[in-house]
């Protein structure tokens, strides 16, 4: 009876503390000028969208961004497609603007620049990158019979996140700096008739550290 | 009960496998955003033709089930909006000629040429696109022509933003959301640099 009971917290134990896979994650910073954020300052995170689709950054990513930021005290964020909506048509994949050294022209038309101004926009954050699938293997195999089912096999996969985040200061009209972000992690799904997943969170590490470190870099 | 109970799980299988499997039926949402440009100072007149009102896109593609793109509904409310945060005045009037009592400085009657669409599975991507060309013609008092020009569009959406669950309507329906976000942002920004409309404004 207690060796069944020691058996029974024991999986219970390995399956909690195996949940999760591994992730590794780096952040890095590139400071081109000083920063800081006032009482009525906001910030909006945009996703790099380009006319051309390949490894546009994932709608969530930018929100877990945004509400990571919204989280701080300090900190005001606008929602992505708000601002997009309310500065339109020059956010939209064919307008947006690529550098920063765009943001003095269009900054020169009056009715965007008047619409800013109301926003209180202080900082426009460029997200640009992925989470992509980099390697993958083993096998697993599921059977269903009347008598009842279950899977065997083992898969492990990687998964790398690469993101940029490229801070434009609207008061100076100019790069305040980069942050980027890469995390890169194995998940794993041993079955021994139940699948057991083993997923490690690649894209949230990535989320969080970035975010992290760009609140740090806007506050300093 | 029981009965009850096997017509909702058979309704809900069938729904799952409906929207799992190919095509989709879509209509995109009257919902579009105010320009932010400098207004010109025109009176416009948009005349929205019952074609355009109603032009919905059929295809079926082998292997993939029928698809439906419905553009028409949304037309008139997309072309206000547009108009409204571009000129000091604009409104929707019911022809294309101009009569004697008319005050508007021109007409424009927008309409739909062309539109195509790709899959996922076509082009072995995560993306839905949708090109649509637009035809736009602008017309001034006694009904001359100032300007006739081309306005292609182009809108994207990636599936992995939409649970498998919800098929691929969402996606497909944000892909021509965004191709008609294109032409409104294409439209606002191109307007006063076309040459002869251009021409027209400065001999105004």
């Amino acid at each position: 009876m207690i060796k069944l009971t020691v058996a029974r917290a024991s999986l219970i134990l390995l399956l909690i503390m195996g949940t999760s896979g591994c992730v590794t994650a780096t952040v890095q910073e590139v400071r081109q000028s000083s920063t800081g954020l006032s009482g009525t300052d906001s910030v909006v995170v945009l996703g790099r969208r380009g006319m051309t689709n390949a490894n546009e950054t994932e709608i969530q990513f930018v929100s877990c961004i945004s509400n990571h930021l919204n989280e701080k005290e300090d900190i005001y964020v606008i929602n992505e497609a708000q601002f997009i909506d309310a500065a339109f048509p020059w956010f939209e994949p064919r307008t947006a603007p690529i550098n920063a050294s765009e943001l003095p022209d269009l900054l020169a038309i009056p009715a965007l620049a008047k619409k800013i101004d109301t926003l209180n926009l202080r900082y426009l954050i460029w997200v640009e990158g992925s989470t992509t699938r980099t390697d993958s293997s083993g096998t697993l195999a599921c059977t269903v019979a009347p008598t009842g089912g279950g899977c065997f096999g083992f898969l492990s996969w990687e998964k790398d996140s690469s993101y940029e985040a490229s801070i434009w200061d609207i008061k100076k009209k100019r790069t305040a700096g980069k942050v980027s972000s890469d995390a890169v992690g194995t998940s794993y799904m041993p079955a021994l008739v139940v699948p057991i997943p083993f997923i490690a969170p690649v894209q949230s590490s990535a989320c969080s550290g970035l975010s992290e470190q760009i609140s740090n870099f806007l506050s300093s | 009960m029981n009965a009850n109970i096997s017509k909702l799980l058979s309704a809900t299988i069938s729904g799952f496998l409906l929207s799992s499997c190919g095509g989709a039926h879509v209509e995109i949402p009257a919902q579009f955003p105010t320009p932010v440009v400098n207004t010109a100072p025109l009176h416009i007149g948009i005349y929205i033709k019952p074609e355009l009102n109603q032009f919905i896109y059929n295809e079926t593609i082998k292997g993939y089930g029928k698809w439906t793109i419905r553009l028409g509904p949304a037309q008139k409310e997309m072309f206000t909006v547009l108009s409204n945060g571009m000129f000091e005045n604009a409104e929707l009037v019911s022809s294309a000629e101009f009569d004697r009592n008319n005050v508007h400085d021109a007409i424009l009657i927008p309409d739909i040429i062309d539109i195509q669409f790709s899959i996922p599975k076509q082009t072995r991507s995560d993306f839905f696109e949708v090109w649509i060309k637009y035809r736009m013609i602008l017309m001034g008092p006694d009904n001359n022509l100032i300007a006739e020009w081309d306005l292609p569009a182009y809108g994207t959406a990636n599936q992995k933003n939409y649970s498998n669950l919800q098929g691929n309507n969402p996606a497909l329906q944000q892909a021509a959301l965004n191709a008609c976000r294109d032409a409104m942002a294409f439209f606002a920004i191109q307007f006063q640099n076309i040459p002869e409309i251009k021409h027209w404004l400065d001999n105004r």
